[in-house]
Protein backbone atom coordinates (compact mmCIF):
# COMPACT_ATOMS: atom_id res chain seq x y z
CA UNK A 1 0.00 0.00 0.00
CA UNK A 2 2.28 2.54 -1.37
CA UNK A 3 1.46 6.10 -1.27
CA UNK A 4 1.62 8.48 -4.23
CA UNK A 5 3.46 11.42 -2.79
CA UNK A 6 6.75 10.00 -2.55
CA UNK A 7 8.86 7.68 -4.19
CA UNK A 8 9.61 4.35 -2.01
CA UNK A 9 7.50 3.70 1.47
CA UNK A 10 8.01 5.94 4.04
CA UNK A 11 7.33 3.58 6.75
CA UNK A 12 8.51 -0.25 6.15
CA UNK A 13 7.28 -2.85 9.21
CA UNK A 14 9.38 -6.31 8.15
CA UNK A 15 8.34 -9.07 10.15
CA UNK A 16 7.50 -7.12 13.74
CA UNK A 17 7.03 -8.47 16.73
CA UNK A 18 6.54 -7.45 20.43
CA UNK A 19 6.40 -9.58 23.90
CA UNK A 20 5.86 -8.44 27.22
CA UNK A 21 6.75 -11.40 28.89
CA UNK A 22 4.58 -14.24 27.79
CA UNK A 23 2.33 -11.67 25.89
CA UNK A 24 2.53 -11.21 22.63
CA UNK A 25 1.24 -7.72 21.73
CA UNK A 26 2.09 -8.08 18.06
CA UNK A 27 2.87 -10.71 15.96
CA UNK A 28 4.55 -11.42 13.16
CA UNK A 29 3.57 -7.90 11.33
CA UNK A 30 4.48 -6.74 8.05
CA UNK A 31 3.41 -3.94 5.79
CA UNK A 32 4.63 -0.44 4.18
CA UNK A 33 3.23 2.83 3.26
CA UNK A 34 3.55 5.65 1.62
CA UNK A 35 2.12 9.38 1.66
CA UNK A 36 -1.42 9.87 2.59
CA UNK A 37 -4.14 9.14 5.96
CA UNK A 38 -4.27 5.71 6.41
CA UNK A 39 -6.79 4.20 9.54
CA UNK A 40 -4.92 1.49 11.77
CA UNK A 41 -8.25 -0.08 12.95
CA UNK A 42 -8.67 -2.52 15.45
CA UNK A 43 -10.58 -3.17 18.74
CA UNK A 44 -9.18 -2.46 22.18
CA UNK A 45 -5.81 -4.83 22.85
CA UNK A 46 -5.48 -5.63 19.11
CA UNK A 47 -1.56 -4.18 19.38
CA UNK A 48 -2.43 -0.64 17.74
CA UNK A 49 -0.41 1.06 20.03
CA UNK A 50 1.89 -0.65 20.54
CA UNK A 51 2.44 -0.81 16.51
CA UNK A 52 2.41 3.00 16.75
CA UNK A 53 4.92 3.17 19.64
CA UNK A 54 7.38 1.19 18.04
CA UNK A 55 6.75 2.63 14.48
CA UNK A 56 8.02 6.06 16.83
CA UNK A 57 10.50 4.37 18.10
CA UNK A 58 9.18 4.77 21.88
CA UNK A 59 9.75 1.05 21.96
CA UNK A 60 12.10 -1.76 20.30
CA UNK A 61 10.68 -4.82 18.78
CA UNK A 62 11.27 -7.88 19.80
CA UNK A 63 11.81 -9.31 16.57
CA UNK A 64 11.62 -7.56 13.22
CA UNK A 65 12.31 -4.20 11.87
CA UNK A 66 10.58 -0.68 11.94
CA UNK A 67 12.56 1.61 9.21
CA UNK A 68 10.61 5.28 9.12
CA UNK A 69 11.72 7.32 6.28
CA UNK A 70 14.55 4.64 5.75
CA UNK A 71 16.04 4.78 9.15
CA UNK A 72 15.21 3.17 12.13
CA UNK A 73 13.32 5.48 14.54
CA UNK A 74 14.89 3.95 17.87
CA UNK A 75 18.52 4.17 17.26
CA UNK A 76 18.39 8.09 14.75
CA UNK A 77 17.86 10.61 17.18
CA UNK A 78 17.80 13.03 14.11
CA UNK A 79 14.96 11.14 12.84
CA UNK A 80 12.44 12.02 15.72
CA UNK A 81 12.39 15.76 14.20
CA UNK A 82 10.93 13.94 11.32
CA UNK A 83 8.25 12.14 13.39
CA UNK A 84 5.20 13.41 15.30
CA UNK A 85 3.37 11.30 17.92
CA UNK A 86 0.22 11.90 19.35
CA UNK A 87 -0.15 9.29 22.13
CA UNK A 88 -2.92 7.62 23.43
CA UNK A 89 -2.52 8.92 27.10
CA UNK A 90 -4.01 12.30 28.25
CA UNK A 91 -2.21 13.78 30.47
CA UNK A 92 0.10 16.37 29.82
CA UNK A 93 2.94 18.21 31.32
CA UNK A 94 -0.12 19.87 33.89
CA UNK A 95 1.73 22.98 35.34
CA UNK A 96 1.94 24.39 31.55
CA UNK A 97 -0.23 26.55 29.60
CA UNK A 98 -1.00 25.39 25.88
CA UNK A 99 1.63 27.73 24.25
CA UNK A 100 4.75 26.76 26.46
CA UNK A 101 3.70 23.45 25.68
CA UNK A 102 3.40 23.44 21.99
CA UNK A 103 7.04 26.03 22.12
CA UNK A 104 8.73 23.58 24.27
CA UNK A 105 8.22 20.78 21.22
CA UNK A 106 9.37 23.08 19.19
CA UNK A 107 12.36 24.35 20.80
CA UNK A 108 13.33 20.74 21.51
CA UNK A 109 12.98 20.04 18.01
CA UNK A 110 14.77 23.00 16.73
CA UNK A 111 12.14 24.64 15.13
CA UNK A 112 13.60 27.74 13.31
CA UNK A 113 10.82 30.25 14.09
CA UNK A 114 9.71 28.89 17.16
CA UNK A 115 7.58 31.43 18.44
CA UNK A 116 5.55 31.96 15.21
CA UNK A 117 5.20 28.04 14.61
CA UNK A 118 3.99 27.89 17.82
CA UNK A 119 1.43 30.11 16.99
CA UNK A 120 0.24 28.42 14.25
CA UNK A 121 0.20 25.51 15.53
CA UNK A 122 -1.96 26.03 18.43
CA UNK A 123 -4.49 27.85 15.98
CA UNK A 124 -4.42 25.23 13.64
CA UNK A 125 -5.99 22.94 16.04
CA UNK A 126 -8.51 25.61 17.36
CA UNK A 127 -6.95 26.15 20.92
CA UNK A 128 -6.06 30.26 21.38
CA UNK A 129 -2.33 30.64 21.96
CA UNK A 130 -2.87 33.05 24.42
CA UNK A 131 -4.73 31.05 26.72
CA UNK A 132 -3.50 31.65 30.32
CA UNK A 133 -5.25 28.44 32.16
CA UNK A 134 -2.85 25.67 33.00
CA UNK A 135 -3.09 22.42 31.02
CA UNK A 136 -4.58 20.94 34.25
CA UNK A 137 -7.77 22.71 33.67
CA UNK A 138 -8.35 21.65 29.98
CA UNK A 139 -11.21 19.26 28.98
CA UNK A 140 -10.47 15.86 27.65
CA UNK A 141 -11.52 16.92 23.83
CA UNK A 142 -8.88 20.60 24.45
CA UNK A 143 -6.36 18.23 25.49
CA UNK A 144 -6.58 16.01 22.25
CA UNK A 145 -5.64 19.27 20.28
CA UNK A 146 -3.22 20.33 22.57
CA UNK A 147 -1.13 17.18 22.14
CA UNK A 148 -1.98 17.61 17.79
CA UNK A 149 -0.27 20.87 18.26
CA UNK A 150 2.77 19.49 20.13
CA UNK A 151 2.79 16.76 17.14
CA UNK A 152 2.55 19.25 14.00
CA UNK A 153 4.56 21.96 15.45
CA UNK A 154 7.94 21.03 13.54
CA UNK A 155 6.00 19.87 11.04
CA UNK A 156 6.36 16.23 10.80
CA UNK A 157 7.12 14.26 7.44
CA UNK A 158 5.30 11.00 9.39
CA UNK A 159 2.24 11.75 11.60
CA UNK A 160 1.04 8.84 14.14
CA UNK A 161 -2.09 9.61 16.07
CA UNK A 162 -3.00 7.07 18.57
CA UNK A 163 -7.15 7.63 19.07
CA UNK A 164 -6.87 11.12 18.57
CA UNK A 165 -10.48 12.17 17.95
CA UNK A 166 -11.53 10.17 20.91
CA UNK A 167 -13.46 13.52 23.56
CA UNK A 168 -13.86 15.76 20.58
CA UNK A 169 -17.25 16.97 19.75
CA UNK A 170 -18.79 16.51 15.89
CA UNK A 171 -17.35 19.18 14.73
CA UNK A 172 -14.01 19.62 16.48
CA UNK A 173 -13.69 15.73 14.82
CA UNK A 174 -15.07 17.19 11.48
CA UNK A 175 -12.21 19.46 11.75
CA UNK A 176 -9.19 17.15 12.85
CA UNK A 177 -9.78 14.57 10.22
CA UNK A 178 -9.90 17.79 7.55
CA UNK A 179 -6.22 18.77 9.38
CA UNK A 180 -5.62 15.25 9.15
CA UNK A 181 -6.59 15.07 5.23
CA UNK A 182 -4.72 18.12 4.25
CA UNK A 183 -1.47 16.71 6.19
CA UNK A 184 -1.94 13.55 3.95
CA UNK A 185 -2.23 15.68 0.92
CA UNK A 186 0.46 17.49 1.36
CA UNK A 187 2.85 14.39 1.02
CA UNK A 188 3.21 13.27 3.90
CA UNK A 189 2.35 10.29 6.19
CA UNK A 190 -0.52 10.09 8.23
CA UNK A 191 -1.12 6.67 10.29
CA UNK A 192 -4.21 7.46 13.04
CA UNK A 193 -5.39 4.40 14.89
CA UNK A 194 -8.78 3.90 15.94
CA UNK A 195 -11.18 1.21 17.38
CA UNK A 196 -14.53 3.45 15.72
CA UNK A 197 -15.34 2.19 12.52
CA UNK A 198 -17.55 5.49 11.59
CA UNK A 199 -14.41 7.35 12.56
CA UNK A 200 -12.56 5.37 10.28
CA UNK A 201 -14.77 5.31 7.20
CA UNK A 202 -14.26 9.24 7.69
CA UNK A 203 -10.52 8.97 7.80
CA UNK A 204 -10.20 7.23 4.37
CA UNK A 205 -10.29 4.09 2.21
CA UNK A 206 -7.16 2.90 2.95
CA UNK A 207 -6.75 0.70 6.51
CA UNK A 208 -4.53 -1.56 8.41
CA UNK A 209 -6.69 -3.84 10.38
CA UNK A 210 -5.16 -5.47 13.13
CA UNK A 211 -6.09 -8.13 15.88
CA UNK A 212 -5.06 -10.29 18.53
CA UNK A 213 -1.45 -8.53 17.12
CA UNK A 214 -1.68 -9.76 14.16
CA UNK A 215 -2.16 -7.41 10.60
CA UNK A 216 -5.37 -8.95 9.47
CA UNK A 217 -5.74 -7.16 6.30
CA UNK A 218 -4.54 -4.02 4.40
CA UNK A 219 -5.04 -1.97 1.71
CA UNK A 220 -8.77 -0.03 0.69
CA UNK A 221 -11.40 -1.78 2.70
CA UNK A 222 -13.53 -2.30 -0.45
CA UNK A 223 -10.96 -4.14 -2.23
CA UNK A 224 -10.63 -6.71 1.00
CA UNK A 225 -13.71 -7.28 1.30
CA UNK A 226 -13.84 -7.87 -2.84
CA UNK A 227 -11.33 -10.58 -1.53
CA UNK A 228 -13.31 -12.04 0.81
CA UNK A 229 -14.57 -14.81 -1.67
CA UNK A 230 -15.36 -17.44 1.44
CA UNK A 231 -17.93 -15.13 2.53
CA UNK A 232 -20.93 -14.59 0.88
CA UNK A 233 -21.55 -10.86 0.10
CA UNK A 234 -25.10 -9.95 0.74
CA UNK A 235 -27.71 -7.77 -0.78
CA UNK A 236 -31.36 -6.42 0.13
CA UNK A 237 -33.81 -6.25 -2.63
CA UNK A 238 -36.97 -4.67 -2.82
CA UNK A 239 -39.49 -6.17 -5.48
CA UNK A 240 -43.61 -6.64 -6.25
CA UNK A 241 -42.35 -10.27 -6.69
CA UNK A 242 -40.41 -11.37 -4.14
CA UNK A 243 -40.98 -14.81 -4.00
CA UNK A 244 -40.80 -15.53 -7.58
CA UNK A 245 -37.17 -13.49 -7.75
CA UNK A 246 -36.58 -15.54 -4.61
CA UNK A 247 -37.27 -19.07 -6.40
CA UNK A 248 -35.44 -17.50 -9.79
CA UNK A 249 -32.41 -16.94 -7.38
CA UNK A 250 -31.84 -20.01 -6.06
CA UNK A 251 -33.00 -22.08 -9.80
CA UNK A 252 -30.11 -19.73 -11.22
CA UNK A 253 -27.65 -21.22 -8.42
CA UNK A 254 -27.17 -17.04 -7.68
CA UNK A 255 -28.23 -17.27 -4.17
CA UNK A 256 -27.29 -19.32 -1.35
CA UNK A 257 -29.30 -18.18 0.55
CA UNK A 258 -32.58 -15.93 0.49
CA UNK A 259 -34.88 -14.31 3.16
CA UNK A 260 -37.62 -12.89 2.48
CA UNK A 261 -39.74 -10.18 3.96
CA UNK A 262 -42.51 -8.23 3.91
CA UNK A 263 -43.63 -6.29 2.03
CA UNK A 264 -41.56 -6.77 -0.91
CA UNK A 265 -38.16 -7.35 0.64
CA UNK A 266 -35.55 -9.98 0.06
CA UNK A 267 -31.84 -10.19 1.88
CA UNK A 268 -29.69 -12.44 -0.69
CA UNK A 269 -26.44 -14.11 0.21
CA UNK A 270 -24.53 -14.99 -2.82
CA UNK A 271 -20.79 -16.69 -3.29
CA UNK A 272 -20.66 -14.15 -6.28
CA UNK A 273 -20.82 -10.76 -6.18
CA UNK A 274 -20.07 -9.70 -9.62
CA UNK A 275 -21.86 -12.87 -11.26
CA UNK A 276 -25.17 -11.59 -8.87
CA UNK A 277 -24.90 -7.98 -10.38
CA UNK A 278 -24.76 -9.11 -13.78
CA UNK A 279 -27.21 -11.84 -13.64
CA UNK A 280 -29.95 -9.80 -11.73
CA UNK A 281 -31.13 -7.52 -13.94
CA UNK A 282 -32.30 -10.26 -16.91
CA UNK A 283 -33.20 -12.67 -13.81
CA UNK A 284 -36.19 -9.94 -12.58
CA UNK A 285 -36.70 -9.34 -16.31
CA UNK A 286 -37.86 -13.19 -16.83
CA UNK A 287 -39.11 -13.19 -13.84
CA UNK A 288 -41.13 -10.37 -14.52
CA UNK A 289 -40.35 -8.54 -10.87
CA UNK A 290 -39.49 -5.06 -11.10
CA UNK A 291 -36.58 -3.93 -9.13
CA UNK A 292 -37.33 -1.19 -6.65
CA UNK A 293 -34.09 -1.17 -4.88
CA UNK A 294 -30.43 -2.95 -4.63
CA UNK A 295 -28.63 -2.51 -1.87
CA UNK A 296 -25.48 -4.38 -0.81
CA UNK A 297 -25.57 -5.00 2.75
CA UNK A 298 -21.87 -6.11 3.73
CA UNK A 299 -19.93 -3.84 1.28
CA UNK A 300 -18.53 -1.13 4.25
CA UNK A 301 -15.95 -1.71 6.67
CA UNK A 302 -18.03 -2.19 9.62
CA UNK A 303 -18.53 -5.93 7.68
CA UNK A 304 -14.97 -6.09 6.68
CA UNK A 305 -14.76 -5.88 10.28
CA UNK A 306 -16.85 -7.88 11.80
CA UNK A 307 -15.42 -10.42 9.14
CA UNK A 308 -12.03 -9.94 10.19
CA UNK A 309 -12.12 -9.16 13.60
CA UNK A 310 -14.62 -11.06 15.07
CA UNK A 311 -14.82 -13.93 12.47
CA UNK A 312 -18.86 -13.48 11.42
CA UNK B 1 23.88 22.20 25.37
CA UNK B 2 20.66 24.83 24.53
CA UNK B 3 18.37 21.32 24.44
CA UNK B 4 19.70 20.55 28.49
CA UNK B 5 19.35 24.36 29.27
CA UNK B 6 15.76 23.94 28.00
CA UNK B 7 15.04 20.56 29.90
CA UNK B 8 16.50 22.37 32.71
CA UNK B 9 14.80 25.01 32.60
CA UNK B 10 11.30 23.03 32.32
CA UNK B 11 12.81 20.47 35.02
CA UNK B 12 13.41 23.16 37.96
CA UNK B 13 9.48 24.51 37.49
CA UNK B 14 8.36 21.10 37.50
CA UNK B 15 10.12 20.35 40.50
CA UNK B 16 9.19 23.24 42.67
CA UNK B 17 5.69 23.43 41.72
CA UNK B 18 5.07 20.60 43.93
CA UNK B 19 4.80 22.94 46.68
CA UNK B 20 4.30 20.14 49.61
CA UNK B 21 7.87 18.89 48.78
CA UNK B 22 9.32 22.30 48.81
CA UNK B 23 7.65 23.30 52.31
CA UNK B 24 8.41 20.05 53.70
CA UNK B 25 11.97 20.46 52.50
CA UNK B 26 12.44 24.49 53.60
CA UNK B 27 11.10 23.80 57.08
CA UNK B 28 13.51 20.64 57.75
CA UNK B 29 16.36 22.67 56.13
CA UNK B 30 14.85 25.92 58.37
CA UNK B 31 15.13 23.44 61.65
CA UNK B 32 18.94 22.56 60.64
CA UNK B 33 19.44 26.39 61.53
CA UNK B 34 17.02 27.07 64.14
CA UNK B 35 18.55 24.48 66.40
CA UNK B 36 22.38 25.42 65.46
CA UNK B 37 21.30 28.50 66.38
CA UNK B 38 19.87 26.85 69.94
CA UNK B 39 22.94 25.03 70.43
CA UNK B 40 25.22 28.36 70.10
CA UNK B 41 23.46 30.29 71.93
CA UNK B 42 23.42 27.70 75.20
CA UNK B 43 25.18 28.33 77.93
CA UNK B 44 28.88 27.60 77.41
CA UNK B 45 28.17 27.56 73.83
CA UNK B 46 28.85 24.52 71.59
CA UNK B 47 32.51 22.83 70.66
CA UNK B 48 32.58 22.64 66.64
CA UNK B 49 33.12 18.67 67.38
CA UNK B 50 29.49 18.59 68.79
CA UNK B 51 28.43 20.66 65.79
CA UNK B 52 30.02 18.70 63.44
CA UNK B 53 28.13 15.60 64.83
CA UNK B 54 24.55 17.03 64.88
CA UNK B 55 25.01 18.45 60.90
CA UNK B 56 26.51 15.16 60.05
CA UNK B 57 23.80 13.00 61.39
CA UNK B 58 20.73 15.94 60.52
CA UNK B 59 22.55 17.00 57.53
CA UNK B 60 24.55 14.76 55.69
CA UNK B 61 22.38 11.60 57.52
CA UNK B 62 18.71 12.98 57.41
CA UNK B 63 17.48 15.87 55.08
CA UNK B 64 20.23 15.99 52.60
CA UNK B 65 20.00 12.14 50.98
CA UNK B 66 15.97 11.86 52.01
CA UNK B 67 15.39 15.24 50.69
CA UNK B 68 17.48 14.42 47.27
CA UNK B 69 15.97 11.44 46.98
CA UNK B 70 12.48 12.87 47.15
CA UNK B 71 13.58 15.94 44.63
CA UNK B 72 15.84 13.53 42.16
CA UNK B 73 13.86 10.22 41.74
CA UNK B 74 10.76 12.62 40.98
CA UNK B 75 12.31 14.57 38.25
CA UNK B 76 11.97 11.79 35.80
CA UNK B 77 10.14 9.27 37.91
CA UNK B 78 6.89 11.55 37.97
CA UNK B 79 7.24 11.66 34.03
CA UNK B 80 7.09 7.79 34.07
CA UNK B 81 4.50 7.52 36.30
CA UNK B 82 2.36 10.15 34.53
CA UNK B 83 3.18 8.88 31.39
CA UNK B 84 4.34 12.32 29.74
CA UNK B 85 8.05 11.68 29.18
CA UNK B 86 7.46 10.95 25.97
CA UNK B 87 7.07 14.50 25.34
CA UNK B 88 10.26 14.94 26.10
CA UNK B 89 12.04 11.08 25.11
CA UNK B 90 10.04 12.17 21.50
CA UNK B 91 12.51 15.47 20.57
CA UNK B 92 15.33 15.30 18.79
CA UNK B 93 17.93 15.86 21.47
CA UNK B 94 20.80 13.60 22.38
CA UNK B 95 20.27 11.42 25.80
CA UNK B 96 22.71 13.32 27.66
CA UNK B 97 21.26 16.52 26.96
CA UNK B 98 18.12 15.51 28.66
CA UNK B 99 19.36 13.61 31.97
CA UNK B 100 21.83 16.66 32.34
CA UNK B 101 19.36 18.92 32.30
CA UNK B 102 17.45 17.09 34.81
CA UNK B 103 20.37 16.57 37.15
CA UNK B 104 21.23 20.29 36.95
CA UNK B 105 17.39 20.75 37.84
CA UNK B 106 17.52 18.16 40.31
CA UNK B 107 21.14 19.53 41.57
CA UNK B 108 19.57 23.19 41.89
CA UNK B 109 16.71 22.59 43.81
CA UNK B 110 18.34 20.08 46.18
CA UNK B 111 21.66 22.82 47.04
CA UNK B 112 19.03 25.68 47.12
CA UNK B 113 16.38 24.17 49.78
CA UNK B 114 18.50 22.05 51.71
CA UNK B 115 22.17 23.01 51.43
CA UNK B 116 22.75 26.73 51.57
CA UNK B 117 20.55 26.41 54.43
CA UNK B 118 23.22 23.84 55.79
CA UNK B 119 26.08 25.80 54.98
CA UNK B 120 24.40 28.35 56.59
CA UNK B 121 24.26 26.14 59.99
CA UNK B 122 27.32 25.24 59.44
CA UNK B 123 28.59 28.69 59.66
CA UNK B 124 26.65 29.29 62.58
CA UNK B 125 28.81 26.69 64.84
CA UNK B 126 32.11 27.04 62.94
CA UNK B 127 31.47 23.49 60.82
CA UNK B 128 32.70 23.81 57.03
CA UNK B 129 29.63 22.24 55.27
CA UNK B 130 29.77 23.67 51.78
CA UNK B 131 32.03 21.14 50.25
CA UNK B 132 30.56 17.75 51.94
CA UNK B 133 27.72 19.06 51.69
CA UNK B 134 27.65 20.29 47.84
CA UNK B 135 29.76 16.77 46.82
CA UNK B 136 27.31 14.68 48.72
CA UNK B 137 24.50 16.76 47.19
CA UNK B 138 26.23 15.90 43.67
CA UNK B 139 26.07 11.84 44.50
CA UNK B 140 23.02 11.33 45.61
CA UNK B 141 21.31 13.77 42.94
CA UNK B 142 23.34 11.21 40.44
CA UNK B 143 22.10 7.71 41.72
CA UNK B 144 18.35 9.04 42.87
CA UNK B 145 17.83 10.44 39.04
CA UNK B 146 18.92 7.18 37.52
CA UNK B 147 16.46 5.15 39.95
CA UNK B 148 13.83 7.55 38.86
CA UNK B 149 14.49 7.00 34.87
CA UNK B 150 15.08 2.82 35.69
CA UNK B 151 13.06 1.95 37.97
CA UNK B 152 9.49 1.00 38.88
CA UNK B 153 9.72 2.11 42.00
CA UNK B 154 12.35 4.46 43.02
CA UNK B 155 11.25 5.85 46.50
CA UNK B 156 11.19 2.45 47.53
CA UNK B 157 14.27 1.62 46.39
CA UNK B 158 15.88 4.68 47.36
CA UNK B 159 14.65 4.33 51.00
CA UNK B 160 16.06 0.71 51.51
CA UNK B 161 19.47 1.85 50.23
CA UNK B 162 19.08 5.40 52.37
CA UNK B 163 18.08 2.94 55.57
CA UNK B 164 19.75 -0.16 55.03
CA UNK B 165 22.82 0.81 53.13
CA UNK B 166 24.25 3.98 54.04
CA UNK B 167 22.76 4.09 57.85
CA UNK B 168 23.53 0.82 59.07
CA UNK B 169 26.15 -1.61 56.69
CA UNK B 170 28.08 1.74 56.66
CA UNK B 171 27.82 1.96 60.22
CA UNK B 172 28.79 -1.47 60.99
CA UNK B 173 33.01 -0.83 60.00
CA UNK B 174 35.67 1.71 59.04
CA UNK B 175 35.97 -1.06 55.71
CA UNK B 176 31.57 -0.90 55.10
CA UNK B 177 31.81 3.09 56.07
CA UNK B 178 34.24 3.54 52.74
CA UNK B 179 31.08 2.43 50.47
CA UNK B 180 28.99 5.27 51.67
CA UNK B 181 28.64 8.69 50.20
CA UNK B 182 28.21 10.02 53.70
CA UNK B 183 31.55 8.70 54.76
CA UNK B 184 33.00 10.50 52.17
CA UNK B 185 31.02 13.53 52.45
CA UNK B 186 31.73 13.63 57.10
CA UNK B 187 35.13 13.37 56.42
CA UNK B 188 35.14 17.06 54.62
CA UNK B 189 33.73 18.33 57.39
CA UNK B 190 35.04 16.83 60.29
CA UNK B 191 38.70 17.44 61.95
CA UNK B 192 41.10 14.74 62.46
CA UNK B 193 40.30 13.00 65.67
CA UNK B 194 36.61 14.13 65.90
CA UNK B 195 33.79 11.20 66.88
CA UNK B 196 31.05 12.41 64.99
CA UNK B 197 29.20 8.65 65.16
CA UNK B 198 29.79 8.26 61.60
CA UNK B 199 32.99 6.52 60.68
CA UNK B 200 35.26 9.55 58.35
CA UNK B 201 39.07 9.65 57.80
CA UNK B 202 39.02 9.34 54.00
CA UNK B 203 41.52 10.87 52.37
CA UNK B 204 40.91 14.61 51.16
CA UNK B 205 41.14 13.31 47.42
CA UNK B 206 39.45 10.33 48.36
CA UNK B 207 36.37 12.65 49.53
CA UNK B 208 36.64 15.02 46.54
CA UNK B 209 36.73 12.01 43.89
CA UNK B 210 34.31 9.50 45.53
CA UNK B 211 31.53 11.37 45.58
CA UNK B 212 31.58 13.26 42.18
CA UNK B 213 32.23 9.51 40.52
CA UNK B 214 29.41 8.37 42.21
CA UNK B 215 27.33 11.51 40.88
CA UNK B 216 28.56 11.27 37.58
CA UNK B 217 28.38 7.36 37.08
CA UNK B 218 24.47 8.16 38.41
CA UNK B 219 24.57 10.42 35.65
CA UNK B 220 26.01 8.17 32.80
CA UNK B 221 23.54 5.41 33.91
CA UNK B 222 20.67 7.73 33.89
CA UNK B 223 21.78 8.42 30.45
CA UNK B 224 22.20 4.62 29.25
CA UNK B 225 18.47 4.10 30.37
CA UNK B 226 17.64 7.03 28.60
CA UNK B 227 18.52 5.58 25.24
CA UNK B 228 17.38 2.25 25.63
CA UNK B 229 13.97 3.06 27.76
CA UNK B 230 10.55 1.31 26.54
CA UNK B 231 8.62 4.94 27.14
CA UNK B 232 5.27 4.88 28.20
Amino acid sequence: MSGTGRPGPMLEVTRVSKRFGDLVAVSDVSFRLGAGVTALLGPNGAGKSTMLRMLAGLAAPSEGTVRVLGSDPRADVELRRRIGLVPQQESLFEHLRVREFVRLAADLTGVADATEATERAIGTVGLDPDDKRRLNTYSKGMRQRAKLASAIVGTPDVLFLDEPLTGLDPNQRNLMIDLFHRIGASGRCVLVSSHVLDEVQRLGTDVLVMGKGRLLAEGDFRRIRDLMDDRPSRFRITTDEPRALAAGLIAGGLAVGVEIHEPGALTVATASAGRFAAAIAPLARDSRASLHELRPLDADLESVFRYLVEGR
Amino acid sequence: MRNAARVFGFMTRKLLRDWGRVAVLAVLAALAIVIASVMRSSDGGVSPEDGAGFLVWYGLSIILPFGSLLVASDAFGDLRDERTLVYLWLRPMRAWSATAGAAGAALTVVVVLLVVPLIVAGAILDVPMADGALLAAAAYTGVFLAFGLLLSRPMLVGLLVLLVWENVIGTLSAATARLTIRSYAASLVVSEGWDVGTPVGRSFAASLAVPLAVGAAGLLLATWGWRRAEVP
